[in-house]
């Protein structure tokens, strides 16, 4: 005979009851519907026994010093890896660098012709000799004026060695024309 | 969930060995049986052990403390298992069927049966996977439906529906021991 489905409800809640898992407030209505029913309270009775033979019955024992002797392998195994991997991402990283740098030094424009020389740059020399009159004022006035410097010099024949900043034809015509220049010529 | 779950949980976040070894040590059991329970394989039990353990080692951070450690465990033991499941496209047809069984009220001899560890041991391995676990969770680990429902990610009803099957499947297995009186009348 079927049981009624007000009995099939509190049927369904049962095995919570048996396992003492419900609240108070669910589990007091079910225990007073137990108290009325004798099939409920047969059911209690079955699931129960069921939980008891069920904790009882012992599974394969898990053998823990092995299991975990096992498990420690794996840790080992998975730092490994990720020590390798490390590695591995850090050559990944330098070389990946390595390119980029390369790139970039390639791919610059080439500075060297913007590059200059700290000291003054040089378009022009000229072997000069100064008059035996000539005072060392006037002759830096001169060097000044024309933007020269002495490179070398005096020699046994009292030349200087001179450096323009320009290589401008006038340069050496005003110096012919200079009264404080006894000798003159471009090199 | 205790302290020492908590602190050894956070230990274990930094990396302390030792402190994985209780935690292994103290929780491994409860997810070896209980994939026992479902799959029946040793060696499948402990291939989940080590990938749950795993899980634990490299993202004990992410427990959060609304479930117990049990149910957590369980939960990612549950997943591997499925995941297992699903490469291996494996499915289990060794369940009982319980559409025949009788809703009628229980008799003492049933309940008698139900106290016969043999039996049930007998009758628990012939369900099929799910009702195996619900078994399992219910009576061996004692959860609450609440907490059975978050590890298998359903609703509470689907929890006690499937509750319902399974003890009307094994009240079938049960009813078939108690009126032959022995184990070889049904094998």
């Amino acid at each position: 005979m079927p049981l009624p489905d007000s009995i099939k409800d509190f049927q369904q809640d049962l095995p919570w009851l048996a396992n003492n898992s419900l609240p108070d407030s669910e589990s007091s209505p079910i225990a007073a519907a137990v108290a009325d029913s004798d099939t409920l309270h047969k059911e209690l009775l079955f699931l129960s026994a069921l939980r008891t033979s069920t904790k009882q019955i012992q599974p394969a024992d898990l053998p823990l010093d092995f299991a975990w002797r096992r498990f420690q392998q794996q840790i080992l195994t998975r730092k490994q890896q990720q020590r390798l991997s490390y590695w591995r991402f850090a050559a990944l990283a330098a070389s990946f660098l390595l390119v980029v740098q390369s790139l970039i030094l390639f791919n610059q424009p080439s500075r060297i012709e913007q590059f200059k020389p700290l000291a003054s740059a040089t378009a022009a020399t000229f072997q000069i000799r100064f008059t035996q009159e000539a005072t060392q004022g006037q002759i830096q006035k001169l060097l000044r004026k024309h933007h020269l410097r002495i490179i070398d010099g005096p020699g046994a024949s009292g030349l200087y060695a001179v450096a323009a900043e320009t290589d401008d034809a006038e340069v050496l015509s005003q110096l012919q024309q200079s009264d404080v220049v006894d000798y003159v010529q471009k090199n | 969930m205790t302290v020492d779950d908590i602190e050894e949980l956070a230990a274990i976040n930094a990396g302390d060995e030792e402190a994985m070894q209780r935690f292994f040590y103290r929780h491994a059991t409860t997810v070896y049986r209980y994939v026992l329970s479902r799959t029946q394989d040793q060696t499948l039990a402990t291939d989940i052990l080590d990938v749950v353990m795993l899980v634990v080692w490299q993202q004990a951070g992410s427990y959060q403390k609304k479930a117990s450690i049990s149910s957590w465990l369980i939960g990612i033991a549950r997943h591997k298992l499925l995941d297992h499941f699903r490469r291996e496209k494996r499915h289990h047809h060794d369940e009982l069927d319980e559409t025949s069984a009788d809703d009628s009220p229980l008799s003492d001899q049933l309940v008698a049966a139900a106290q016969n560890r043999e039996w049930v041991k007998h009758c628990i391995s012939h369900l099929n996977q799910l009702q195996r676990e619900m078994i399992h969770l219910a009576f061996y680990e004692d959860m609450a439906y609440p907490e059975i429902a978050r590890i298998l990610n359903c609703p509470t009803g689907t929890v006690k529906s499937r509750m319902y099957h399974a003890r009307k499947a094994l009240r079938l297995c049960l009813e078939r021991f108690a009126g032959r009186g022995t184990i070889h009348a049904i094998t």
